[in-house]
């Protein structure tokens, strides 16, 4: 006995268009109090749009050919030409555009604005009308498994939050077809190999960091952050630099260590060894 | 100061133009064209600054302006010639990328051929004011008209629009002129109140500056 078939899914189709996916997500976005979060779910696409202009790349932002809300973030699809620029310049001037208003935030943020991006390309559903539906497919699930993983996560765990805004994971065929390829003009090396595995997706990916800072200098981008692997929370205690100060971060053995004019804090978290 | 492309065809047939091409986006310091190349190809200029460059046999690099968006790059080499002068990008540059062979249908498709003509004349006439400025006007006002267009056509995304990202060193080597030279018209300048005091050249008010150059 066979089972009926939607007469929408049988036999051979085109595929749907290509499309080059753009998707952030801004962390600890549930730690701001509700009744800010409002705000921020509109600041994240005002962002967005403010660090295409300021790459000089306004006219991009106008010819996307869909755009969703996530809730703590925001995704957009491009034509697939547009792909490399995605990764250069965009990625550095949003990380320049999140340190600005950083430098200006208003007291009642938790924390610092930093966003985990993904970027991904593929045959999406897209009307070109933005409708229900549109930005579907399974390229777009991976954009979302790869932006959920856990390589890009610890990169901003394990990363000063006053200095690293911006970490971003690629898939392996946008690592292919724009980096290798050249066109995004950006040497390969600047490209961290990972695996990621998220729910059912397992695959490789390659991170990159405009500003990397802390652990990910002194141990590199693959190492989960001090406190990770032995199931304590992703982001270890470790102190907010002293504010109004100068500050150095050392990082001694018993977690990280704030030295300048502020106040000094040593914190009693352990990081498991080495 | 040179009437932009842009201006000339109005910015829908500018549109239309930018979708011909490819996109090509720069970053600061980085080569948009190198003297001596061959052409075959130009670039319309749609964010951010360049400066054009000329070296002369004995290595010295003379700065012969600066094009801001708006402008066409690179459309004088045509199919067969050469670059006559380096592009370098100052900001975060985007233009767009044409061969001769697009540009030329663009132009008989949408008969812009005599905006085009203006345009080019409009550069030549440019070329040939600065030698003037080069051989009979004061070091002063040379450095004023640098200054000035400079910090006029700085897109509206740079952080400071008002500053020039020129050292003293690149001014002097740049209009061929001493660098004591540049210093004290600088001082000059900033006495005026043309530009802000302090290590960085800043133009704190475009009207002085212009005062000085269009006397």
């Amino acid at each position: 006995m066979s089972t009926p078939q939607d007469p929408r899914y049988t036999g051979v189709s085109e595929l749907p268009p290509y499309r080059a996916l753009l998707v952030v997500d801004m962390k600890d976005y549930s730690g701001n109090a509700g009744r800010d979060q409002t705000e921020l779910t509109q600041l994240i696409p005002e962002v967005m749009e403010a660090a295409f202009e300021r790459a000089g790349l306004a006219r991009i932002w106008a010819r996307k050919t869909f755009h969703n809300g996530t809730g703590d973030g925001y995704a957009i699809g491009l034509p697939p030409e547009l792909l490399p620029h995605l990764l250069k310049p965009y990625l550095s001037a949003l990380q320049e555009e999140l340190e600005d208003r950083n430098s200006r935030r208003p007291h009642y943020w938790n924390g610092p604005m930093r966003f985990r991006v993904s970027v991904n390309l593929g045959p999406i559903a897209d009307s070109g009308a933005n409708q229900l539906g549109d930005g579907s497919g399974a390229e777009r699930v991976v954009l979302h498994r790869l932006l959920d993983s856990d390589p890009v996560r610890h990169l901003l765990a394990g990363s000063d939050p006053e200095v690293t805004q911006v970490a971003a994971i690629i898939s392996r065929r946008v690592y292919e077809d724009a980096v290798l390829a050249r066109f995004a003009d950006d040497p390969a090396s600047l490209y961290v190999e990972a695996g990621a595995e998220v729910k059912t997706y397992q695959g490789l990916a390659y991170l990159r960091v405009p500003k990397p800072s802390g652990d990910l200098l002194s141990r590199g981008f693959l190492k989960p952050p001090r406190g990770a692997e032995s199931g304590a929370p992703a982001t270890p205690a470790a102190p907010a630099p002293p504010s109004g100060g100068f500050g150095v971060q050392i990082n001694g053995s018993s977690g990280p260590i704030y030295t300048g004019s502020g106040t000094q804090n040593n914190t009693l978290y352990r990081g498991p060894e080495r | 100061m040179l009437q932009t492309f842009r201006e000339l065809i109005g910015s829908s047939a500018w549109q239309l133009l930018l979708a011909e091409g490819m996109l090509r986006s720069y970053s600061p310091g980085q080569a948009i064209l190198r003297q001596g190349d061959p052409g075959g190809f130009l670039l319309a200029l749609d964010h951010g600054r360049a400066k054009l460059l000329a070296s002369a046999t004995d290595g010295a690099q003379l700065l012969l302006t600066v094009r801001g968006a708006g402008q066409l790059l690179g459309e004088l080499a045509g199919d067969e010639g050469l670059r006559t002068a380096t592009v370098e990008a100052m900001d975060r540059c985007t233009a767009y990328y044409l061969s001769t062979a697009q540009f030329d249908r663009f132009i008989a498709k949408h008969r812009l051929g005599q905006e085009f003509h203006r345009y080019v004349t409009g550069k030549f006439d440019q070329a040939v004011s600065r030698q003037v400025d080069l051989a009979h006007r004061s070091a002063l006002r040379r450095i004023a008209r640098l200054l000035h267009d400079t910090a006029v056509l700085a897109p509206s995304t740079a952080a400071d629009p008002m500053r020039v990202p020129f050292t003293q060193e690149e001014l002097a080597g740049s209009l061929g002129l001493a660098r004591s030279t540049v210093a004290d018209q600088l001082t000059t300048l900033r006495a005026a109140g043309a530009l802000t005091r302090g290590p960085h050249l800043v133009v704190a008010d475009l009207d002085r500056l212009a005062a000085v150059f269009r006397v």
